[in-house]
């Protein structure tokens, strides 16, 4: 049972409760542009740091969503910029091969190379071209940078390549100023990704320095003449004083190359293909001119040295008193015991031996 | 429960932090709709250790605070606190509710007649009142009961609330 005060609080609550609803209801039932000046007033004053706080907290969460964003774009940056590099280098060897294309005047086909993630994919590779393309076996599979092997098999759209480093690999080869000629294999007894190539039965007496080009010869019919096989690194070894094995840096990587061409016709030489062999043909041709022309030197001094022997000796001739001459049929013979000095006149005359050698 | 002159000062603090909760705690959660609501948790402690005529000016009070910041019509945030208010501190008179299951209970209980009195107060239409009611406020009413126990949990010593499990 409730107290006297019990129902005094009561009412007073109840009459709170009421002066409240009522106090809610007029507002409410306010004009609505009125209720949102007094909302907007209380916003303006006493709620002032409640606005603070919900704005700050608003900026928190846009805040993250904008890391968000700049981190999903940085991300995207990232990603693209890491392709660019990898870009770059396909744009760079695809245009190094369209001019090698350009300039390699033998009907060839241009073909992508199908890598497999195994060990041995750098001696054998797939392309992506068949006897449909024309190509056929036994044909030489270049990149702009050199040799890289030839075509082992042919399907209809695909073709094997044997590459350089494959075992049973060789080329006949020489070296670019045409003084030695060998055999460049494969060296012995290196795994697949440390392949380097050996130019072979290379005479004792000859010595390459390193650096020296070495250019496929042409000699066999599979490789044309011209193509860059590699460069002397050094000497691999020698073998009993007559032969000196020299290491190559190949020219071409076949575990690197995207793109290659096959070579279809077999052509005779491929060296305007390759810039190295074509400044060595200038070179080499340079070279010729230049020993032409000492050699035409060299005649013309012969010739004077000659013309002044001449001179000298029928002028020396002249001085000295000249003997009758008697009629052929009636000339007595000569004694066999004058001698006659060998650089006299009538010596070179009588005799048909070209005149001796009076070069130094 | 009542607040005598020892823990004013923490039922002072409590509040503050309450509403601090509301402003710059609640924008940050999920969806805002069914986030907890921080004001009527501080409303329902107000209402428990207080008579039902203060919890009704407290909530005539908070419901001016929520209808000043949201876009609802101004006075249905009032009335809806004002009643939700009183009949909490009138409830917990009645019932005698110490148990935390039943404060829960009074939390949920109190969103979602809060809800219900702003939908219908503001004069929204008939299908956005059906999501609220029992879509919406229910969600949300759950969540404010996890969080007002919660906080029951952590202030029942500084406001000497007994809970009872």
């Amino acid at each position: 049972m409730l107290t006297a005060s019990d129902r005094t609080y009561s009412r007073r609550d109840t009459a709170t409760l009421l002066v409240c609803v009522a106090i809610s209801l007029v507002i409410l039932l306010l004009p609505p542009a009125l209720g949102q000046g007094i909302a907007a007033s209380l916003r303006e004053t006493v709620l002032t740091p409640a606005i603070w706080l919900q704005a700050r907290a608003q900026e928190g969460r846009t805040s993250r969503a904008r890391f968000a964003a700049v981190v999903s774009q940085r991300d995207s940056t990232a990603a693209a910029a890491q392709a660019v590099p990898l870009l770059t280098a396909e744009n760079r060897r695809l245009r190094e091969l369209l001019d090698l294309g350009r300039r390699v005047r033998l009907r060839h086909a241009a073909a992508e190379v199908l890598h497999q993630p195994s060990a041995t994919d750098d001696r054998m590779l797939l392309l992506d071209v068949g006897s449909e393309d024309g190509v056929r076996g036994f044909e030489p599979v270049i990149a702009p940078e050199g040799l890289v092997g030839v075509i082992l098999n042919v399907t209809t759209r695909t073709a094997t390549v044997m590459t350089w480093a494959h075992p049973e690999f060789r080329v006949s080869a020489f070296t670019a100023d045409g003084r030695v000629f060998g055999l460049v294999a494969p060296s012995t007894g290196t795994v697949a990704s440390e392949a380097a190539l050996e130019f072979r039965a290379a005479s004792y007496r000859d010595t390459l320095a390193p650096g020296t080009l070495v250019l496929s010869s042409g000699l066999g019919g599979v490789y044309p003449k011209g193509i860059p096989v590699g460069r002397v690194e050094g000497v691999a070894r020698e073998q009993e004083g007559w032969e000196r094995v020299y290491r190559l840096l190949p020219a071409a990587n076949p575990s690197a190359v995207s793109h290659v061409m096959v070579v279809l016709d077999r052509g005779d030489s491929l060296s305007d293909a390759f810039p190295a062999d074509s400044i060595l043909a200038a070179a080499r041709a340079d070279s010729l001119a230049r020993v032409a022309a000492a050699d035409s030197a060299l005649r013309a001094g012969i010739a004077d040295s000659v013309r002044a022997h001449l001179r000298d000796s029928l002028a020396r001739a002249a001085a000295s008193p000249a003997p009758a001459v008697a009629p052929a049929t009636q000339r007595p013979a000569a004694p066999a015991a004058a001698p006659r000095r060998p650089d006299s006149a009538a010596a070179r005359r009588d005799s048909s031996a070209p005149p001796p050698d009076t070069t130094p | 429960m009542s607040f005598g002159r020892g823990n004013r000062a923490g039922f002072a603090l409590v509040m503050l932090v309450l509403i601090v909760l509301q402003f710059y705690l609640r924008p940050r959660l999920w969806d805002a709709r069914i986030a907890p609501d921080f004001l009527v948790i501080a409303l329902l402690v107000i209402a428990m250790g207080s008579r039902p005529g203060v919890g009704a000016i407290a909530g005539l009070v908070l419901g001016l605070v929520a209808d000043a910041l949201t876009p609802a019509r101004v006075g249905a945030g009032m009335l809806a606190h004002t009643v939700v208010g009183y009949l909490a501190s009138w409830g917990r008179a009645v019932f005698f509710a110490e148990n935390i299951l039943v404060h829960a209970g009074m939390f949920f209980a109190g969103v979602w007649v809060r809800n219900l009195i702003v939908v219908g107060a503001s004069g929204a239409p008939g299908g956005s009142v059906f999501r609220e009611i029992f879509v919406i406020a229910p969600l949300q009413g759950l969540t404010t009961a996890v969080a007002g126990m919660l906080v029951l949990y952590i202030v029942r010593e500084w406001l000497e609330i007994r809970l009872d499990v």
